[in-house]
């Protein structure tokens, strides 16, 4: 298991390079001239030709690479040409935002996923079935935004239980998460249904059942643990379609992340943040499967790593 | 191919029987959810050939004194804030969900099914090379990387279908690698091997054949999903651009007028809703009617 782990680290790296590479493509490689497009339709030849310089696009190809690896192995992501600093402080001041809705989120998720893939399990094939299953593939179907939306009005407008948009009241979490739950919970109940329906039918639950053991204790103890594994596998996949999620959920309730931070530098064509922050993404996605994946090689005794 | 192949007739056949196929459709069939699926789709595109031809009101007229009406049987899902028909623009932006769905998911299997094919089939570094170079796209989460995409290529119409489609390539060809990786370990593609039929007769006529239905499947869901993220990108001013009826870029619109005009956000969200369904249902029960198996146990 070490080895694995060990290795697993290893893999790190080249991916890594592989995303920073990505980016450099993404940003770099655009059908006419970057510094066209950072400079916006108003500018003049000459502040476009002055851009380019300082940009160093008059370079080849390869000496850009280089260098942009180079200044990232600084620690220098970039200046943002609206903050007039360094990025890292705005990315920095936004970060937890993200990663809190997101935690906020997937916990619900899980919860409530579980819950109604399990309760979908045992009641197989009945109504309660049915309903939860067709409830699962319309959560899958629906966009957060709209969801969202539907949810302020609901809940904000009409009712006037929870804030319209915000990060400034202590309740103001609740909407977002909910929305940014939504997709996830549908994929993870239907996950846990088809694993857990599988569960049922092994012979350690027949045992379970034959002990006298109560419904309770082999459905959780026995029948559960064993369908978790999937499931948190599931989870952890799905952890990086809620960090792209976000981007929406952010825009639709004023929520001061990262994906805000995105969204409003793409309108104000500040690319050295778009580039930081999509980078971010990245790490932020290698970062949560390497630790799905070094924590199921610690869980999961089943499983051996080679 | 010039030369006339020793033992043809058996090669030449489809591996799978039709009458197979003929069973799975049935199956499919049988299945409500199937049905719905397939009943949903089939509304948006009948209401995107009518409104090719016809719609109640003019697409893109504003009338004024008629703004921010309320639904009526003038105006079924009311008027927007320049007083166009919201029916009429819905039902002539299913055309650019649609073409969105099914342009950038057939260029994604056109890139990602070859690539999985020799992947599958040759293995060796092949297979290790152009999965790793595949997997390259999958450093970022789907979105981001459709609106990095976007926000370099600009937005519009191509930009959207080209962005969604390069993020959906990894999916088709690893899919694709799997299946077949099975496939050519079966007899048949022993025998066209020893009659020495080529590479990329093998691929085509033997492999790609009976790798076919989880591919159908994939571009099924493929399409829900790629109205979802197109319309993301609308909502997002990112995507097709106003005046253009797309319906995330007519929500996102919409959203001004939210408390007094709450049907402007309400309708053309439904629109996504249930024409996403629609391909996941159909997607989902093909998946049941292919694995029989599956069913049974589930």
């Amino acid at each position: 298991m070490g080895r694995y782990i060990a290795r697993r680290l290893l893999l790190f790296i080249p991916t890594m390079l592989a995303a920073l590479t990505l980016v450099f493509v993404i940003f770099r490689l655009v059908p006419g001239d970057p510094a066209r497009l950072m400079a916006g339709d108003a500018a003049t030849e000459e502040s476009i030709a002055q851009l380019r310089q300082e940009m160093g696009l008059n370079d080849s190809i390869l000496s850009q690479y280089v260098r942009y690896l180079d200044d990232l192995l600084h620690g220098d992501l970039g200046r943002s040409r609206v903050y007039q600093q360094s990025v890292i402080d705005p990315i920095m001041d936004r970060l937890p935002n993200t990663l809190i809705l997101a935690a906020a989120a997937m916990s619900i998720a899980l919860l409530i996923g579980v819950a109604i893939g399990v309760l979908s399990a045992l009641r197989a094939h009945t109504w309660v079935d049915h309903l939860s299953m067709l409830t699962a593939v319309a959560g899958v179907s629906l966009p957060g935004f709209w969801l969202g939306l539907m949810l302020v009005m609901l809940f904000s407008v009409q009712l006037g239980w929870l804030p319209v948009a915000g990060y400034s009241t202590k309740w103001g979490i609740v909407l977002p998460a909910i929305t940014l739950a939504a997709n996830q919970m549908a994929v993870l109940a239907r996950m846990t249904r088809s694993t857990m329906i599988g569960v049922m039918h092994q012979d350690y639950i027949r045992t379970a059942r034959s002990k006298g053991l109560p419904q309770r204790t082999v459905v959780t103890a026995h029948g559960l643990r064993n369908a978790m594994i999937p499931t948190l596998t599931v989870a952890g996949v799905q952890l990086g379609y809620l960090l792209g999620g976000s981007l929406v959920v952010e825009t639709v309730f004023a929520w001061p992340g990262l994906g805000r931070l995105l969204m409003d530098s793409i309108q104000q064509r500040d690319y050295p943040m778009i580039q930081a922050i999509v980078l971010v993404y990245a790490l932020l996605m290698l970062t949560v499967n390497l630790i799905v994946d070094v924590l199921f090689a610690v869980v999961d005794p089943r499983v051996s790593y080679g | 191919m010039a030369s006339v192949p020793a033992v043809p007739v058996p090669l030449e056949r489809d591996a799978e029987p039709p009458s197979r196929r003929a069973r799975t459709f049935r199956r499919f069939l049988n299945n409500p959810s199937g049905r719905l699926g397939l009943l949903i789709v089939l509304i948006f595109v009948v209401a995107t050939v009518v409104a090719a031809f016809w719609t109640p009101y003019p697409v893109d007229q504003p009338d004024l004194p008629n703004r921010l009406a309320s639904p009526s049987w003038a105006h079924p899902m009311g008027t927007d804030d320049v007083g166009r028909d919201v029916l009429t623009r819905i039902a002539v932006g299913a055309r650019y969900s649609l073409t969105m769905g099914v342009v950038a998911i057939a260029l994604a299997a056109a890139v990602g099914v070859p690539i999985g094919l020799l992947a599958g089939y040759r293995g060796g570094w092949w297979d290790t090379g152009s999965m790793r170079l595949v997997d390259v796209l999958m450093v970022l989460p789907t979105f981001v990387l459709a609106v990095a995409i976007v926000s370099v290529l600009g937005s519009g119409i191509r930009s959207v279908i080209l962005a969604v489609a390069v993020t959906t390539i990894p999916i088709f060809a690893r899919l694709t690698r799997s299946v077949a990786l099975t496939v050519r370990a079966q007899d048949f593609v022993a025998a066209a091997q020893v009659v020495g039929a080529s590479e990329s007769r093998i691929l085509v006529r033997h492999v790609l054949p009976n790798s076919l239905s989880p591919l159908v499947v994939q571009a099924s869901l493929g399409i829900g999903a790629t109205i979802l993220i197109a319309a993301a990108l609308g909502f997002l001013g990112l995507g097709v651009q106003p005046p253009t009826p797309e319906w995330g870029s007519m929500l996102s619109r919409g959203r001004s007028y939210m408390s007094s005009a709450p049907f402007l956000v309400f309708f053309p969200g439904m629109a996504i809703v249930l024409l996403v369904l629609g391909f996941n249902l159909i997607g989902d029960s093909l998946r049941d009617a292919l694995d029989p198996w599956m069913r049974e146990i589930d």
